[in-house]
């Protein structure tokens, strides 16, 4: 194909053309709000989302779709200028929810997600949903221990927020394999949650043997997906897909999960706590010490008791808990938890997908009827 | 008599008065003689130069000249020895066990069958957590020298607190008194403190600890580190608690009680075993069997189980080396028989 013949994209057309697919690969295409915070751009973004979302979407759609949230050249500097229009009313307020959402709902990579919802940072509307987005990954790279600091960082911060503490314990339970996560994700859930965070707790417990989680998690699923049917038609397959890839085998993930919960190190947590146990100990202090004949003893640990804490402390509790020896049954683990995330992140997309179609019909615009190219 | 001779006189002249140090004049002394006896071109008088600087406190500068001997003379056992020897007086033994344990096989290769080099090389092995190399060493040890106490201590503190061997408990408790006036050190009191803990003797445990320490002077702002020390490694083998962690109630207790991560695995492998055996069906598409879980079980146990020796052998026996060394190195002066080791002694006749 002659450069000549390779067009720059606004739309991926369905099917798409070879010409189209060559474009996008290349980088000649303009990003989603390219052009500006305009009306027209917005107009893009839902025809793009229902592109690729809906019945008859071109197997790659959702592919394409996401190729177009930023752009190698500039990155996501156009999403950055829509934050900005929307703070300032030049956009509506409900178009950086949509670009997140659809970001979420299409399946983007960690990175991808990350960068998108990054952009939105100064949108504090958005402020959780954007620290779900950037930190609650880590399944791509096998950064699990990163995005755990970074959302066990955000958990500590006043005031918490319950679906960061959610996927917090989350990791903690599912990754690290510590029981405290467990029961701190029971504790959550007997409150109120979003149904995206409901539905991560479930899956936790899921993965713990719990066999009515199944059923909980598709009735969670299916109540965020509902208001989706009708303009994104394909999504709720998508979805079921991968929830049949989640739960299909639970014993062996409960058995897998098992395995690596048992090859952790649960000697050296044994040591912490002795240490702990000796700091409270005051030897010359007690009655039948006679009298105090040497000055108090600072809670210190020796040189020795303090290589056992810090050797582990220095390699990060979480990353020795979760690369535990048993490699097949940590490799088993890691591939449902990066595909619970994904179905998280979808889960979570729609919800905010749909406040910003409930924004767009307000608007007037007809999101639920297949939009065509051209001034609305 | 050769400036050697006279050097090595006048160094045992100088370490029998030893208290709390050798006596700086006569140890001065000697390093002079020894300095003119290595102007001499005898090697010996070289360790000797070295030795009697670092005893005298001047720990780097011993160990610069040891290398340069070394250096000079790669095949001088004796260096190597007095190398080991400074790494295990240093005031922070832990952070030179590596060193040392390298200069202290180095010199077991040089000179082999020499019960002080495999003592010192399991102390500095223990003092580096290898804690397997040091019980054989502390083994060959004691194979070449029966009566070593000092081996017996160590090997008795291994079998305890590495191999889980409680009858090294008495071994222990018993080592002072039985070793009489050849382990004069009241430092040896310390291991008997770990051996009468680790039988539940609480009162004697305590005894023992303040006659380790009692030489020393209360509020004195030098020897308070090493009462400190002691005493911190006294209160980490209380929080380790008696016994050897492998038996009935003290099992979970060890391993965090009812609610740790331990207990509640094996708790929820139990359950997927009972699962298992109730739905065979469902078991045999998802290929997990119950034999599966019956070995993640006992290995989840047996990996626990070592795993927790090792740990309390790296807390406890690193502890010991850490707050014991020191003692020792400040209440005694160098045995003879390391003295002989380094080649610091004359024969008579």
């Amino acid at each position: 194909m002659a450069p000549g013949e390779v067009p720059v994209v606004e739309l991926p057309s369905t099917p798409c053309s070879a010409a189209e697919l060559v474009a996008l690969r290349s980088g000649r295409y303009v990003p989603l709000f390219g052009h500006g915070a305009q009306a027209a751009e917005v107009r893009r973004a839902l025809m793009l989302a229902q592109r690729a979302l809906a019945a008859n979407a071109d197997p790659r759609a959702m592919d394409h779709a996401l190729t177009l949230l930023t752009h190698p050249g500039v990155g996501a500097e156009p999403l950055r200028h829509l934050a900005q229009a929307a703070a300032e009313g030049h956009a509506p307020h409900w178009a950086t929810a949509l670009v997140l959402g659809l970001a979420g709902m299409l399946g983007a990579s960690d990175a991808l997600r990350g960068d998108v919802a990054r952009a939105f940072k100064s949108v504090a509307s958005l402020s959780t949903e954007v620290t779900l987005a950037c930190h609650a990954g880590g399944g791509d790279l096998n950064a699990w221990r990163d995005h755990y600091q970074e959302l066990r960082a955000a958990d500590a911060e006043d005031p918490p927020v319950r679906a960061v503490s959610v996927a917090r314990r989350w990791y903690d339970f599912v990754l690290a394999r510590r029981w405290a996560g467990l029961d701190g994700l029971r504790a959550l859930s007997a409150d109120a949650l979003d149904p995206a965070s409901q539905w991560l707790a479930a899956s936790a417990d899921w993965i713990s043997g719990e066999e009515r989680s199944r059923a909980r998690m598709t009735d969670l699923a299916q109540a965020v997906l509902g208001p989706m049917q009708r303009p994104y038609p394909r999504f709720a397959q998508v979805v079921a897909r991968e929830m049949v890839e989640l739960l299909g085998h639970p014993l062996t993930m409960r058995w897998e999960h098992l395995r690596c919960a048992a090859s952790r190190d649960h000697a050296s947590v044994a040591i912490r706590a002795w240490l702990h146990a000796a700091a409270e100990e005051r030897f010359f202090d007690e009655p039948d010490a006679g009298h105090a004949e040497f000055g108090e003893l600072g809670p210190e640990p020796s040189r020795a008791g303090r290589a056992a804490v810090e050797s582990r402390q220095l390699a990060g509790d979480f990353l020795l808990d979760w690369f535990v020896p048993e490699r097949e049954a940590r490799a088993a683990v890691d591939d449902w938890a990066r595909t619970t995330l994904k179905v998280y992140h979808r889960l979570r997309g729609a919800m905010l997908a749909e406040v910003a179609l409930r924004g767009a019909r307000a608007d007037g615009i007809r999101v639920d009827e297949p939009m065509k190219e051209g001034p609305a | 008599m050769s400036a050697f001779e006279a050097g090595v006189r006048t160094l045992h002249e100088g370490l029998a008065a030893w208290k709390r140090g050798a006596s700086p004049g006569l140890v001065s002394r000697a390093a002079v003689l020894f300095d003119e006896a290595a102007r001499g071109g005898d090697v010996r008088g070289a360790v000797g130069a070295a030795v009697a600087r670092g005893l005298a406190g001047d720990l780097d500068g011993a160990r610069r000249r040891l290398h340069e001997v070394i250096a000079a003379s790669p095949r001088c056992a004796a260096a190597y020895v007095a190398l080991g020897l400074f790494g295990l007086r240093d005031p922070d033994p832990l952070a030179h066990a590596a060193a040392t344990s390298w200069a202290l096989v180095a010199a077991r290769d040089l000179a082999p069958d020499v019960a002080c080099i495999e003592r010192m090389l399991a102390v500095s092995l223990s003092a580096g957590g290898e804690f397997m190399a040091a019980l054989q060493s502390a083994r060959n040890a004691l194979a070449l020298d029966r009566d070593d106490d000092e081996a017996r201590l160590w090997s008795a503190l291994l079998r305890l607190h590495f191999g889980g061997d409680l009858s090294a408990a008495t071994v222990l408790a018993e080592c002072p008194l039985e070793a009489g006036g050849r382990m004069a050190s009241p430092a040896a009191w310390l291991a008997a403190a770990a051996g009468l803990y680790a039988k539940s003797e609480f009162h004697e445990a305590r005894k023992a600890m303040r006659r380790a320490v009692a030489p020393l002077k209360i509020g004195d702002a030098s020897e308070a580190p090493m009462v400190d020390g002691a005493r911190r490694w006294f209160r980490e083998l209380r929080g380790f608690g008696p016994g050897v962690p492998m038996t009935g109630d003290r099992w979970l207790r060890d391993v965090g009680g009812a609610q740790s991560d331990f207990t509640r695995t094996r708790a929820a492998l139990s359950s997927l075993r009972e699962a298992l055996a109730n739905v065979p069906a469902r078991a045999k598409p998802e290929r997990v069997s119950a034999l599966d879980v019956d070995g993640a079980l006992a290995g989840l146990e047996a990996q626990t189980r070592r795993g927790m020796l090792e740990w309390g052998a790296r807390l406890i026996l690193r502890g010991f080396a850490e707050a014991y060394l020191p003692l020792v190195a400040y209440l005694e002066a160098p045995t003879l028989e390391e003295l002989a080791a380094m080649d610091l002694v004359v024969c008579d006749g």
